[in-house]
């Protein structure tokens, strides 16, 4: 080894040497502090709009069963129950009476909230069940 | 054998195991004192998992030394810990896209060297000077210019010299032998070829060799 190389070598240890720059105490806590903020806050959001398609669904539900029993929905399904034979030999007639009873856009409006529900509830819990099988 | 003791064994078993897996599902664990420190893909993993502790494991593990580089580099306290704090906010962001798998210091520390860049240039600093020639600086490529020098004298001139360092230059040396990145990682956190590094460090070294030679 030449004396040049014993000099790098020299170089190289003092530069290991150089104390690390050492940032304030309370500076990691500073910087955890600012994180959390904007994750419980996209919780937030998702929770909120997780709770406001439950209750549109959930209202709906309602509306859908006070327009068939208003339309005798009900009333048909309980009259079929009881006289069975008239479906049997008046099939087409007797669903189609049961479809005009029926409100569909009520219907349809109800399992789309209901189903915007569900899917949100199940990315808002997506994590807990990762965990939740994870360290199953 | 009868039906209640046929029954008992598998209802035994399912009881068991629901119990033990009632037990595991536990709160997102608190750091236990003097457990071994976790990997950084498993706290990665448990972050996006969404325990809320393992993120700031990561912060406490390397804001120390983002802050160390992001402080060679601009030589300003509040400026270092600015770029500390955005290099984590920007990680937080880019985790669930990261190769969780692949080192993250490097990873951190090219957030960080960025950030530096940007500083320098809404300031106008130049990271390396452009009329480097510090090659040329040192012709004697056999002597020891510190032999008159004991390991004491030379260490406190070595910290004196190197902020009269141009920024990069400060920045690839604390990267390399502060907090000890090998080539292939520093090209990653630099964003440059591994040659191209390497011809940095040298020239970094040459640079600083060469202020320290002025003062023999």
């Amino acid at each position: 080894m030449n004396d040049r190389e014993r000099s790098d070598e020299r170089l190289e240890r003092a530069l290991r040497a150089v104390p690390r720059a050492q940032p304030a105490t309370d500076l990691s806590a500073r910087i955890i502090a600012q994180l959390p903020r904007r994750r419980a806050a996209h919780a937030r959001w998702l929770s909120a709009l997780t709770l406001a398609a439950a209750v549109c669904g959930i209202v709906l539900v309602y509306q859908t069963a006070f327009d068939l029993d208003a339309r005798g929905a009900f009333d048909l399904v309980a009259y079929y129950a009881a006289q069975p034979a008239i479906v049997a030999t008046y099939p087409r007639e007797a669903f189609g009476a049961l479809a005009a009873a029926i409100p569909w856009l009520t219907v349809a409006a109800s399992v789309s909230a209901l189903g915007v529900a569900l899917i949100l509830a199940h990315r808002l819990t997506a994590k807990t069940r990762v965990d939740f099988w994870q360290r199953a | 054998m009868s039906l209640a003791l046929q029954l008992s064994s598998p209802l035994q078993s399912l009881a068991a195991s629901l119990t033990h897996a009632r037990g595991r599902v536990a709160q997102p664990s608190a750091r236990p004192i003097g457990a071994v420190a976790e990997s950084d893909a498993n706290l990665v993993a448990e972050h996006l998992a969404g325990d809320p502790h393992a993120f700031a494991e990561l912060v406490k593990r390397y804001s120390g030394a983002v802050y160390n580089v992001a402080f060679r580099f601009t030589n300003n306290a509040g400026e270092a810990e600015h770029v500390a704090q955005e290099t984590f906010l920007r990680a937080w962001r880019a985790l669930p896209r990261l190769d969780a798998q692949r080192p993250l210091k490097p990873y951190l520390m090219k957030i960080a060297v960025n950030l530096c860049h940007d500083w320098a240039a809404r300031t106008l600093v130049q990271p390396v000077a452009l009329d480097e020639q510090a090659d040329e600086l040192c012709a004697d490529d056999t002597a020891d210019p510190f032999q008159n020098l004991d390991d004491m004298e030379l260490r406190a001139r070595v910290r004196v010299k190197l902020d009269q360092l141009p920024p990069l230059y400060r920045a690839v040396l604390t990267l390399r032998y502060s907090e000890e990145l090998s080539y292939e990682e520093m090209a990653l956190a630099l964003d440059l070829p591994l040659n191209t590094v390497r011809t940095h460090l040298r020239r970094a070294k040459a640079k600083l060799r060469a202020l320290l030679e002025q003062d023999e």
